[in-house]
């Protein structure tokens, strides 16, 4: 008695809510007010901030005070070089982490599900800088990527190779950070190929051995054609990440030397420091617009792919 | 001949990944254990004598017991964002995995734009000092929450689907409402997925630091990275 009651207590905002569903016609037990503490949340701490960015990048502002500006600050933010210079460095970020995380991801997939000795080790220890603070990763190899003293120009060295200065040159510095974080990333990557590798059925290997296929044959032919869906996962995945990273570029050079290694997520952060807010949000607007765009466009290409086939 | 190659392939993989992925981590602990100067000289070498204890005392003493201070501030952050994220996600999850509602339109696509949407920097400042919330560990919560939530979504509502409905209608015919059913029913089924989503969610949280490098700049609640 008393529960049924409280049932219908419960359930009549939903009714009201969602009037011509077909749940109406009984005190559904799956009640909507199960959503309301997530969305208020939701709302409040992230559709309230991503719709203000939009309204606020086009004013000068200081968090109490605004000032309508129109589009100076998109104006601002594409004249001044070393902002357009985050922008590519975001993208080319971005395609080099994917890029080398895919490759280098079923590659270490494909060796950790052949028959090899200390599989399981190995499979761990490929994941484990996954788990590790980034920051602690970012401090650890400002140290061994050191041109001079550090440990990687050291064994260069003894093997005859001069290394290259690493994060000091600026031209080598963005791509020092994006090797480090493939470095930390690979393992991600390579537990959802193992996974894609795993649920292919074994008859295909078998076939494909009978018939007298190499290695490199059964890798192209089979492997790489049904791993499709993870592939897919990982380079969506990996290319949001690149164009959002942050704290590993903060924590290894701060975008220098100079603004040669800046993302558009760490010039935000910086606007963000030195008050100029409305420029900040402007950035923001910016990478939002980017990664959308970019998911938009893959999330159409891999679903055409997979209708074609 | 096979399990040959097959060895010789472990043994390069082995040595390759000792080298690759040990070798940094062994560089963090040997430098942990040095003195001040021999750290200083950046070499991949054994300490000549083990100051390791020694070092971590220091570390933890320094600027009158910090790192404590932060890593106590690190762990409620983890621990009270987690058990909200996994309580209200299940909660969403449950409710959208079950229900057929217009409403299902909307909710996936907000977790759709929550995983992809970089959230915006200086406005979430904004909200949060409008809500007297700015440099505080409950404003900090909130916000990591908030971020989490799509993901633990998504999660959660790929594995609801594989509990049987049957069960919901038995609690309901023996007489269980709403809230009975999910917390004492569903929710202790989600025991595996829980799990996958405390130590994914724990470790992204406790080593987050761009939320706390914008959300709080202040010393108050300093974070332990």
């Amino acid at each position: 008695m008393s529960t049924e009651v409280n049932v219908r207590r419960t359930v009549t905002p939903a009714v009201t809510a969602s009037a011509p569903a077909p749940a109406v016609r009984k005190k559904s037990p799956y009640p909507h007010w199960f959503c309301l503490p997530a969305a208020v949340i939701f709302f409040v701490f992230f559709v309230v901030p991503t719709f203000s960015s939009f309204f606020f990048s086009l004013t000068r502002w200081d968090l109490t005070d605004w000032e309508f500006i129109g589009l100076d600050n998109f104006v601002n933010f594409f004249q001044e070089p070393a902002l357009v210079i985050g922008l590519k460095n975001t993208l080319i970020y971005a395609v080099v982490t994917c890029g080398l995380k895919v490759v280098l991801g079923i590659l270490l997939a494909q060796l950790l599900t052949s028959r090899i000795i200390a599989r399981g080790f190995l499979r761990s220890v490929a994941f484990f800088p996954v788990l590790v603070s980034t920051i602690g990763v970012g401090l650890t190899f400002t140290v061994l990527m050191d041109p001079s003293a550090g440990l990687i120009n050291k064994s260069l060295a003894t093997i005859g190779i001069e290394g290259p200065a690493w994060l000091v040159d600026p031209k080598t510095a963005l791509l020092s950070v994006a090797l480090v974080d493939v470095w930390k990333g690979v393992g991600l990557a390579t537990v959802i190929f193992i996974a894609g590798i795993v649920s292919i059925p074994r008859e295909y290997f078998e076939a494909a051995a009978t018939d007298g296929a190499s290695a490199f044959h059964r890798f192209r032919h089979i492997v790489l054609p049904l791993s499709k869906p993870a592939i897919t996962t990982v380079i969506i995945l990996s290319l949001i990440g690149g164009l959002r990273s942050f704290d590993l570029i903060w924590a290894m050079t701060r975008g220098g030397p100079g603004f040669t290694s800046d993302v558009i997520a760490s010039v935000i952060y910086k606007q963000y420091q030195a008050g100029f807010y409305g420029l900040s949000t402007a950035g923001n607007v910016v990478l939002f617009l980017l990664v959308t765009a970019v998911v938009f466009l893959l999330y159409r290409f891999f679903t055409r792919q997979e209708v074609d086939l | 001949m096979r399990t040959k190659r097959h060895r010789w392939l472990g043994l390069f993989g082995i040595v390759l990944f000792a080298v690759v992925f040990l070798v940094p981590f062994a560089f963090i602990l040997f430098t942990a254990a040095k003195t001040q100067t021999e750290a200083g000289q950046l070499q991949f070498s054994l300490p000549t004598t083990w100051t390791l204890l020694q070092n971590f005392g220091d570390a933890l003493r320094a600027r009158d017991y910090m790192l404590i201070i932060a890593f106590i501030n690190s762990t409620i952050l983890t621990v009270a964002s987690v058990a909200i994220l996994v309580v209200l996600s299940a909660m969403v999850a449950y409710v959208v995995q079950r229900r057929q509602s217009r409403w299902n339109g909307l909710i996936n696509f907000l977790v759709l734009s929550g995983l992809i949407i970089p959230p915006a920097v200086v406005p979430t400042v904004w909200v949060l000092q409008k809500l007297g919330l700015f440099k505080t560990l409950g404003g900090l919560i909130l916000i990591e929450v908030a971020f989490g939530l799509s993901f633990c979504i998504l999660l959660f509502r790929a594995f609801i689907a594989t509990i049987p409905r049957d069960l919901d209608e038995a609690a309901i015919i023996d007489g269980a409402g709403p809230a009975r059913l999910f917390f004492k029913v569903i929710f202790p089924l989600l025991k595996s997925v829980i799990v996958t989503v405390v130590i994914v969610q724990s470790v992204a949280i406790f080593n987050d630091f761009a939320t706390r490098c914008t959300s709080s700049p202040g010393t108050r609640t300093p974070p332990c990275s």
